[in-house]
């Protein structure tokens, strides 16, 4: 579920990173200001199945782990997380 | 009388104090003290990171009143919660929140948006600056509670500074927050030490003079993380490794915490070892409650040493109260010790510390946290035993929602089997006034006995439950004879049970004609005891019961003002709603609506604090009088309130009751199509049996309706639907009911063109109400018994009251006729069939976007049993898919 980047010396428990967060589900794009600010877009897959993408940058791990609890506390299903450079 | 609903726990107020080697942070403090007057600091750090020391530096450097409050995982709970809020505002300000905190004390707990509402009108009065800091904010999960602060920070207050420290971001719109200013973060890049820093530490504790390359490593692998700087420099003395073996140590472990603290365990002695791993269980202790965790057999253990030494150090442990008394562990360490203590102690020993916390809690009456203890090891046996000796203990002091909040500890299958803790369940069940479920639990109650001797409490209290069941199904005189040996018999220690054992006994006994004697020996006892507030509301409420059913509106009313004057005079909420309610009632009824008005305003603006009966009684007493007003505007405003207030409460009896009221005023104002419609909603089913004197009683609405569709069909069933009802109204002695059948019959003979039978049946009405001057049931049949009325047979009162009742019936009737009041959203209603009571459930669950798997769940029915109901609710509404028809449903008002 966790994709890395390639060269990870740059995350720190402290330090800020582009991350992308893929759902399962419609999310509401007004949510975006209780989902650390990451911006939403939406697009559906082969089977036409509805998958939200959250993206954008993070403050730190302790931001990112409020994003995921917000997330699994709405029920929506996450498929995969990527830590950017 | 207004105390707090739950007993709290001081120490939860108590901010950690400042340990000996606190490194300040005068940049941070800059930081945060820029832009002081916004409404939100949020500190958001894993563990370890001193987050709460840093807030205390900062709170204690700011000349403004504090508040402190240390969250935990049962302050989830609404209740607690709020009551823990209010209180950690009274640490600084000792009379806030009076209004809200009275909401708590209620029968019916508000819905939250309520409660905010009045939160946040008190914190909008607070005298001064606040600052309200909030630790371990992300145990926190219960959506209402963190929608709270959501409201809180929309509208904000301009005195309240709140401070949120938690380990992870809440779901609160902080991307807004930060945009608009009203916020500032500090974080673990803030929080972690510096170089510097790390180094002022370190010189600290060790007295070395080349110390700079162990700083550069620390620093490194810990990236400043205070914790385990600390846990580092306890372990250093211990090793003497040099600082290269030390920076192996540290590269091979992910977890250096627990590294060091296996270190130091190995290195302390074993009564020290056995201390920390013992009371790791604990969530705080102080040193009696130490001793009794760690002593073992005969020896004598002083955990006050142990603890003293600890605090020096900085060690493990923080105090919680200034004072010495109260300590906690630091959680990240509680989570390591406890992880030892299942290492290094059997699963039995675990068992047993937690009961002997158990224990020692309940011995000074800590009963959260003796529960706590019990539920960590899942032992039912002594979550019951907690639940069977204290539970009176709640029914006494009317706060039943603690109760139901213990048998939440424990399985139902486990309830089932005990019959204390069924007989406890019923009293729950009795509160929320569902007496169906009592019915069912007497059952299982029923079926239990047999094999074990019977207890002589657990029998009366079961007689108890058996004379309600008796009661509401009109067996009024079967179950007074219940209801007396019960109050007699019960042991005095259960007063909340007697009391209401004495209210039952004092209805039943007003319905079979012995009230009389029973009135006077309740004075007697009101008279002779020198009972608590609460009891005394209750037994006065008895008598004003006892009045009303007997048709005594001026002695009702000589009662209800004395509980509404001890009411006021002892700032006892509870006894003054009741009292404006029942003077609401009799204004009502002796057609005084202006005042009428003015009392059920009052309840209405503390609706939950009277019970649920009560709160409907007053919306209907309400609606009723602001027609008979014409006052068109609050009238339909009353009217939203009570629709959503209905809704909240989703119980099918009220729902029942709110439609038919609807209908009721739907026919006052000559609209019988909206009122045949809203009637069929509401469901017979639920208003049977026993009546008392409400306003709002369905089965005559429906009546009342029948009569106004004035076709052969409908009169016949009307008069065969009023002739039972009579005859149950004679039965009960029920004066007020009794006014309302006779006139309503009345009407049905003029219809069928009896008019003899009709004058005789008036005359009857006449005759019962003249003494207490009921004149809204002849106000509200208006024309239909005006020609009636001058035929009565009349000696010189009745005369008197039927130019009375001619005069009121010209001022009042049909106000509306030239300025038609509507029910906007009873039009929605037309033409659908009605949902049941579980395709309700059903499509209230579908609202919460579950799928029909967690409804199956939820209401333990098969899958395809919810596929069934939801395709007939998709017929009856008209719709293909769900959200089509949760939305269609909110438009039609179901949901």
């Amino acid at each position: 579920m966790m994709n890395m980047p390639d060269d990870i010396s740059f995350l720190k428990y402290s330090s800020p990173a582009h991350i992308q967060i893929e759902v399962k589900g419609e999310l509401d794009k007004r949510l975006s200001d209780y989902l650390g600010g990451l911006e939403i877009a939406w697009r559906t897959d082969r089977n036409k199945i509805k998958i939200s993408r959250l993206e954008g940058e993070i403050t730190d791990q302790t931001s990112l782990m409020g994003v995921l609890n917000a997330l699994y506390d709405m029920r929506f299903p996450i498929i995969n997380v990527i830590v950017k450079q | 009388m207004i105390s707090n609903s739950f007993p709290v726990l001081l120490t939860k107020f108590q901010r950690p104090s400042l340990p000996s080697d606190f490194v300040p942070k005068p940049a941070l403090l800059e930081y945060v003290n820029d832009n002081i007057e916004r409404p939100l600091t949020l500190i958001s750090a894993g563990g370890g990171f001193g987050k709460s020391t840093f807030v205390n530096s900062w709170l204690e450097s700011i000349p403004y009143k504090i508040g402190w409050l240390s969250l935990d995982d049962e302050d989830n709970d609404i209740r607690t919660f709020l009551t823990y809020f209010i209180s950690s505002v009274q640490q600084a300000f000792p009379g806030f929140g009076k209004t809200s905190q009275s909401l708590l004390l209620s029968e019916q707990l508000p819905p939250i948006n309520v409660f905010a509402g009045e939160l946040v009108n008190d914190l909008n009065n607070l005298p001064d600056r606040l600052f309200l800091a909030f630790d371990d904010f992300h145990v926190i999960t219960n959506r209402e509670i963190i929608g709270l602060f959501a409201t809180i920070l929309k509208y904000p207050i301009p005195n309240l500074h709140l401070i949120l420290i938690t380990r992870t971001d809440p779901p609160l719109p902080l991307t807004k927050l930060r945009a608009q200013n009203k916020m500032k973060d500090v974080r673990s890049s803030n929080l972690r030490m510096t170089e510097e820093e790390t180094k002022k530490f370190i010189q600290f504790h060790i007295k070395a003079n080349n110390i700079n390359s162990l700083v550069k490593i620390l620093n490194d692998h810990l990236e400043g993380w205070i914790t385990g700087l600390r846990l580092a420099v306890f372990h250093l003395p211990f090793q003497n490794e040099k600082a290269e073996d030390f920076e192996m140590v540290l590269a091979k472990t992910n977890l250096p915490e627990e590294y060091f603290l296996k270190e130091i365990l190995n290195n302390i002695n074993a009564e020290k070892l056995k201390f920390l791993l013992k009371t790791s269980i604990l969530q705080n202790f102080n040193p009696q409650l130490s001793d009794h965790l760690v002593t073992e057999s005969d020896d004598d253990f002083n955990s006050r040493i142990i603890i003293d030494e600890l605090v020096k150090k900085n060690l493990f442990i923080i105090n919680l109260d200034n004072e010495g008394r109260w300590y906690r562990y630091h959680h990240l360490f509680q989570s390591l010790l406890q992880k030892e203590l299942k290492k290094r102690y059997s699963g039995e020993t675990v068992v047993e510390l937690h009961k002997r916390a158990s224990q020692w809690y309940e011995s000074v009456l800590r009963l959260e946290d003796a529960f706590f203890h019990a539920s960590q090891i899942n032992d039912y046996d002594r979550i019951s035993e907690l639940i069977e000796k204290h539970m009176h203990t709640t029914l006494n002091e009317n706060k039943w929602y603690v109760l139901e909040q213990w048998l939440k500890k424990i399985p139902h299958s486990y309830i089932d089997q005990s019959p204390a803790l069924i007989i406890a369940r019923m009293w729950v069940h009795q509160h929320k006034n569902e007496i169906s479920a009592v019915a069912g639990l007497l059952e299982k109650l029923e079926n239990l006995n047999g094999d074990t001797a019977p207890d002589t409490e657990i029998e009366l209290q079961k007689q108890f439950f058996l004379g309600i069941i008796l009661f509401w199904s009109t067996k009024t005189e079967q179950s007074m004879a219940m209801f007396d040996n019960v109050r007699k018999n019960l042991s005095p220690d259960k007063s909340g049970a007697r009391s209401l054992a004495i209210i039952y006994y004092a209805i039943a006994s007003q319905m079979n004609g012995t009230g009389k004697e029973v009135f006077t020996e309740i004075e007697k006892i009101l008279y002779d005891s020198r009972n608590n507030v609460y009891f005394q509301t209750i037994l006065n409420g008895a008598l004003v019961y006892m009045k009303l059913l007997e048709g005594e509106l001026f002695a009702a009313e000589r009662i209800s003002h004395q509980i509404l004057e001890r009411g006021q005079s002892e700032n006892d909420i509870f006894g003054t709603v009741w009292g404006w309610y029942f003077l609401g009632y009799i204004a009502f009824q002796q057609g005084k609506y202006e005042i009428s008005e003015k009392y059920f305003s009052h309840v209405l603006g503390n609706i939950y604090i009277i019970n649920m009966v009560g709160s409907v009684d007053s919306y209907s007493g309400m609606m009723l009088s602001q027609l008979a007003l014409n006052k068109p505007k609050d009238f339909e405003s009353t009217l939203e309130h009570f629709i959503s207030f209905v809704k909240e409460r989703n119980n099918p009896v009220f729902r029942t009751i709110a439609y038919s009221a609807r209908a009721r005023l739907a026919l006052l104002n000559n609209d019988i199509e909206t009122a045949s419609h809203l009637i069929k909603l509401a469901n017979m089913d639920f208003d049977s049996g026993t009546m008392l004197f409400h306003i709002e009683v369905p089965r005559i609405t429906l009546c009342r309706i029948l009569l106004a569709q004035n076709n052969p069909e409908s009169t016949n069933k009307a008069m065969g639907m009023l002739e039972e009802l009579l005859a149950l109204a004679e039965k009960t002695r029920n004066t007020p009911q009794l006014i309302n059948i006779l006139t309503l019959l009345a009407i049905g003979y003029k219809q069928k063109d009896n008019t003899k039978k009709a004058v005789e049946s008036l005359t009857s009405a006449l005759i019962i109400a003249e003494p207490g001057n009921w004149i809204q049931p002849f106000a509200e049949a208006g024309t239909e018994i005006c020609d009636l009325l001058p035929r009565i047979n009349s000696n010189d009162k009745t005369e008197h009251f039927v130019s009375v009742l001619l005069n009121e019936i010209s001022k009042v009737h049909n106000p509306a006729k030239n300025h038609p009041i509507q029910d906007v959203k009873a039009q929605n209603a037309y033409h659908f069939d009605p949902l049941s009571n579980r395709e309700l459930d059903v499509i209230q669950l579908l609202a919460k976007r579950l799928t029909n798997k967690e409804i199956a769940g939820e209401l333990h029915i098969s899958e395809s049993t919810v596929k069934r109901h939801t395709i007939t609710i998709y017929q009856k509404l008209g719709v293909n898919k769900r959200r089509e028809a949760v939305l269609k449903a909110r438009e039609m008002d179901i949901i």
